[in-house]
């Protein structure tokens, strides 16, 4: 299999051929990340179109630090954009005055729920909820980090982690009860 | 024996999951590359981006015509008046010439303080003071010789004239001499109000922050995560692990690093006193910043890059003042407005807020020699403290909000001629 160092290489060569190969490689990963952040399928469609334009544009200021690094670079671009998307289409609320409610949610058994549905019940988390949980579990970006980038303090993201947290978990036992699994 | 977190499983489970693309998406990226090799902005961007470029421009526009508008309010209305009288004087010079014995007992000849007499003396080579009675156009009527009457008088400067150049070599007249020879009920080491009061100084200044800022961050496991963990195999037999210590994961940081603040000006004073000076003006602040995510190892760096527009006010005393050089105090505040802001995520730009306006207050000390009578270079160290302004955007101002600066600049004195 070309390594990344290589297919970068065909790119910045000029091979035309290699973007394409590029977009064959990472298409059905940023297919996925984008339905977690993106609720809508044509929606997902747009965010991926804009990351790959992104992605060709720009990858010769991309700094190449060995074999991974393309893909994570590919995914953060996917993330950021999606971010955009849902923040100038959705309506996100993000508050850390929560009502308070008990967290009496059993853990529910995510392996014996399939990957598909798993990212639809992600995707259905009302926007603030989806975007905190996106990127603390799945980003494994800090509080912190997580306030910066959405603009919101990290005691708010905190907050409404542990609110998708609940939520996601409830959803995933709905859908374990519902199909006897 | 690890017991995880269901949130971990749901990472690991859909961490390298992948799904179909739809038909034709490739065709539509590949259509928009050869339409727009060099558009990596997103078409709603492009939009967003044409409203706040012209609030840039109008801020700007409307920051430069608040100091220019100032500087024109507080220029000083002998400036406007010294032209035609300095006209009227060169019309007025051959009879001068003529009148040479009345000349040195008129008012025409400057009847000065030490301190002025010096100034004028060791830097006015080229241009020559004379005194005019604002009450009467006719400066040069024998009726109004040189009274003691200073709170009606102006001081105007005359271009050379060859005709008085056997003048100005020619000694000075006896009671202008004495004048200037027995002046000591004026140790005061600056100049008089009256005097002082006429320049307006305009400069140019830099400012550089003296402190960069680093901070690296380990990434903790969730509390939640971490009480789910069986540390017995980590631990030394018998013991346990304190609840509230944090557990560091590896492979993951967060690195920040703030570069020193850079500002350069446009800066406007105005003389209040003797000692008291007001200065305004216009300051272009650059921040920049780089965040570091390392994820599994793999570090991804973003850039930020803040432009702020800042209109500072600040006070001076001075404190000293020597042959050539003062020292003085300077306190203020000053307001910045972010005008623009980019952030670039491994190359590619991505969606940046703008700032609030921040607010800080400033102090500190400063020496300003005079490299020629006209021009002054200074060196001012102070603090600078950054007000909370409610934003969430990362930048030096927040993470370092008192810091040491040291401002180097250069001022034209435009009234020069007053001290």
């Amino acid at each position: 299999m070309e390594t990344e160092q290589e297919l970068l290489d065909a790119i910045r060569g000029g091979e035309r051929e290699a973007k394409r190969r590029l977009y064959e490689r990472y298409k059905g990963l940023t297919m996925a990340i984008a339905q977690r952040y993106v609720a809508d399928y044509e929606d997902v469609r747009d965010v991926v179109q804009d990351a790959f334009v992104k992605i060709l544009t720009s990858i010769d200021g991309f700094r190449f630090q060995g074999e991974g690094t393309l893909k994570a670079w590919v995914s953060s671009i996917v993330v950021h954009e999606a971010i955009n998307h849902v923040r100038s289409h959705e309506r996100m609320r993000l508050t850390d005055r929560l009502p308070d409610e008990p967290d009496d949610e059993e853990e529910p058994d995510v392996g014996r729920v399939p990957q598909a549905v798993l990212i639809k019940l992600v995707s259905q988390l009302p926007p603030g909820y989806r975007m905190v949980l996106n990127l603390y579990v799945f980003e494994q970006l800090s509080h912190k980090e997580i306030a910066r980038l959405l603009g919101i303090t990290p005691g708010t993201s905190a907050s409404q982690y542990a609110r998708a947290k609940q939520e996601l978990a409830k959803h995933i036992n709905n859908y374990l009860k519902n199909n006897k699994l | 024996m690890t017991k995880k977190d269901w949130t971990e499983q749901l990472r690991e489970r859909l961490a390298d999951y992948e799904t179909d693309a739809p038909e034709g998406l490739w065709a539509d990226i590949e259509r928009r590359l050869t339409q727009q090799p060099s558009n990596v902005v997103a078409p709603q961007k492009q939009k967003s981006a044409v409203t706040p470029l012209w609030q840039r421009w109008i801020s700007i526009a409307a920051l430069v015509a608040l100091v220019a508008g100032t500087g024109w309010w507080l220029w000083p209305k002998e400036q406007t008046q010294k032209e035609p009288l300095a006209k009227k004087e060169q019309m007025q010079s051959k009879p001068l010439a003529k009148q040479e014995p009345e000349l040195r007992e008129s008012p025409v000849r400057p009847v000065r303080t030490e301190s002025s007499l010096t100034t004028e003396n060791k830097y006015a080579p080229y241009g020559k003071k004379v005194r005019i009675n604002q009450t009467d156009n006719n400066i040069l009527s024998p009726s109004h010789a040189p009274a003691d009457n200073q709170a009606e008088t102006e001081w105007a400067e005359v271009p050379p004239q060859p005709q008085r150049s056997s003048q100005q070599q020619s000694p000075a007249p006896p009671a202008s001499r004495s004048r200037a020879e027995v002046s000591p009920q004026r140790p005061s080491p600056l100049p008089s109000p009256t005097k002082n009061r006429k320049g307006v100084t305009i400069g140019l200044m830099a400012n550089n922050g003296l402190m960069a800022y680093n901070h690296t961050n380990g990434v903790q496991m969730s509390p939640e995560m971490a009480s789910r963990y069986d540390f017995s195999d980590y631990l030394p037999p018998g013991s346990t692990r304190a609840t509230e210590e944090p557990i560091w994961l590896i492979g993951y940081e967060e690195r920040q690093h703030h570069d020193h603040p850079i500002s350069f000006g446009l800066t406007l004073s105005y003389p209040l006193t003797n000692r008291w000076t007001l200065s305004t003006g216009l300051v272009y602040t650059r921040l920049n910043s780089q965040f570091v995510n390392v994820l599994s190892s793999t570090p991804i760096t973003t850039d930020q890059r803040l432009d702020y527009l800042g209109v500072p006010l600040n006070v001076q005393y001075h404190v000293l003042k020597g042959k050539g050089w003062k020292a003085y105090a300077s306190a203020g505040a000053q307001l910045d407005w972010n005008i623009r802001a980019k952030r670039n995520t491994e190359g590619v730009n991505v969606n940046a807020r703008n700032d609030h306006p921040q607010w800080s207050l400033a102090g500190g000390i400063g020496v300003e020699y005079d490299i020629i009578p006209l021009v002054g270079i200074y060196a001012e160290p102070g603090l600078r403290y950054y007000l909370k302004n409610d934003s969430k955007v990362d930048n030096f101002f927040k993470d370092q909000p008192f810091n040491w600066t040291l401002q180097i600049g250069i001022r034209l004195n435009l009234g020069k001629e007053g001290k």
